[in-house]
């Protein structure tokens, strides 16, 4: 079961495996590797304003933590973007 | 070695008036209900520190009363600590206006001399002096010393007045002081002696130990009774100048964007210094100094040691928020606190294409880099889930 989420949207550091998927996360004290992509699916969101697709990943990391994270296709580079977090 | 004990009379007033220009008009610094400080003229009317306001009001009515703040005056503050650290290696900072320093061979008034040649004329007019053969001697003379008021002498035009505990034996400097001179001996204490007629540490080196041992304990008998003898061993703890860091930057054209831009530049190159010394800061601290109302001071206590440079830059954000100023003339930029950094593990590769082979040449390279100080061998570190799920909220957290 997914308990409540917490919105959090700050810049992520990514490893991408050669196919584009997220494998691991960096955090300041060091990686945060990727057990599960458990879902993925896009969202145009407001398209109307100008907001372009972006491509979400909702990820088990090691020790089962679950987050969610997404490529901010607007920024050059596509930034990754920390979205949300199960805990 | 010889300590010396200074305490300048007019150094807050004397700042005062430099930074609010207020004129001739006489001057009283008031904290609470006590007077602080004074200006030379006030001091000829015979207004005194430690006198009530209401006495120094009667004794001069006309005079500017107003209330004593150190935060008022900046980093000017320091300049009686900052003069004493040119010329002693150990200075130990009571109060903005009152130091100790080891002097060594030097003679007690010879040092005075250099240091008053070192302040500003207008910063203060009268100095306080006490030297012994530790820092309890030191501050009892300094004590005796204050209590002196007939009789000024001058010394590079300031009006000094010492007192010296520093002879080789030391019953001989001591034995004519009353034991209320010192702030060491309890008031509970002080009343006892006085009850037993012991108004002297003379009368007291003359009393049986054992009367001492039953009147005070063991511990406070023993402790009493070698002060008396003039015994020293208390040692100046040199706190000045503290570890810090610092920028200052003159303010030509003062527009509220710009200033804080160069100061966010002054702050990243801080961090840089910081972090290849291997040391954290625990305070931040911004002065601004206007045209006209003096320094205006914001400072930040960090709930622990910082180095990372994005939390440096939020605190000093914070800082601006919180500061205003409509016309400065100079900011000034201090990391204070600054202590060992908390030591993490870092990524040898970081994500860089660097061989295996390469891992001497590249400890050596951060040994160097690091002036051997961060690099070490040391175990995996394990951080626990919790402080993992922590970190995705706050990226400060571990940094």
């Amino acid at each position: 079961m997914i308990g409540l989420g917490y919105l959090v949207n700050r810049r992520l550091r990514v490893d991408v495996s050669p196919g584009g998927e997220p494998q691991a996360l960096h955090l300041g004290s060091g990686r945060v590797e990727v057990s599960r992509i458990t879902e993925t699916w896009r969202d145009v969101g407001s398209w109307w304003c100008g907001e372009r697709e972006k491509v979400f990943y909702r990820l088990e990391c090691e020790e089962g933590i679950l987050v969610e994270i997404y490529r901010e296709t607007r920024i050059p580079g596509g930034a990754w973007m920390l979205y949300r977090i199960y805990d | 070695m010889p300590v010396i004990a200074m305490v300048l009379e007019g150094f807050y007033a004397g700042l005062h008036r430099e930074i609010f220009d207020t004129g001739r008009d006489p001057l009283i610094l008031v904290r609470g209900s006590e007077i602080a400080d004074v200006c030379p003229r006030s001091y000829r009317s015979g207004v005194r520190r430690r006198m009530k306001v209401s006495e120094g009001r009667f004794r001069l009515p006309g005079a500017l009363v107003r209330e004593l703040d150190p935060d008022n005056y900046g980093p000017d503050v320091e300049m009686l600590a900052t003069a004493c650290a040119d010329i002693s290696p150990g200075v130990e900072a009571v109060s903005p206006d009152c130091v100790f320093a080891d002097i060594g061979d030097e003679d007690g008034l010879d040092f005075v001399r250099r240091l008053v040649k070192r302040l500003p004329r207008g910063v203060g007019y009268g100095v306080r002096v006490g030297v012994g053969r530790g820092k309890f001697t030191a501050d009892l003379a300094l004590n005796r010393a204050m209590r002196e008021s007939a009789n000024p002498r001058y010394i590079g035009g300031w009006m000094y007045s010492m007192y010296s505990i520093a002879t080789e034996r030391g019953d001989e400097g001591v034995a004519g002081l009353s034991p209320s001179l010192s702030g060491l001996i309890p008031r509970s204490i002080l009343s006892d002696l006085e009850r037993l007629g012991l108004s002297t540490f003379g009368d007291i080196a003359d009393m049986p130990t054992e009367i001492l041992d039953d009147r005070f304990g063991f511990e406070w008998a023993r402790r009493i009774a070698a002060w008396s003898r003039g015994e020293d061993i208390t040692v100046v703890s040199p706190n000045y100048p503290p570890p810090r860091k610092m920028r200052r930057r003159d303010v030509e054209d003062w527009r509220y964007e710009a200033v804080k831009k160069g100061s966010m530049g002054d702050l990243e190159r801080m961090s840089r210094e910081l972090e290849s010394d291997g040391l954290a800061a625990g305070e931040m601290v911004l002065y601004l100094l206007e045209r006209v109302g003096g320094w205006k001071r914001r400072g930040r206590i960090f709930p622990g040691p910082r180095t990372n440079r994005v939390f440096l830059e939020s605190a000093l954000n914070y800082l601006w928020s919180d500061i205003e100023c409509t016309d400065p003339l100079e900011y000034r930029l201090e990391l204070r606190d600054l202590n060992p950094g908390k030591l993490s593990q870092r990524s040898l590769w970081d994500g860089r294409d660097v061989a295996r082979e390469d891992l001497e040449d590249l400890i050596t390279d951060l040994s160097r880099k690091h002036r051997g100080r961060v690099t070490f061998w040391g175990e995996e570190m394990k951080v626990s889930r919790r402080e993992r799920v922590l970190e995705f909220w706050d990226p400060l957290r571990m940094g």
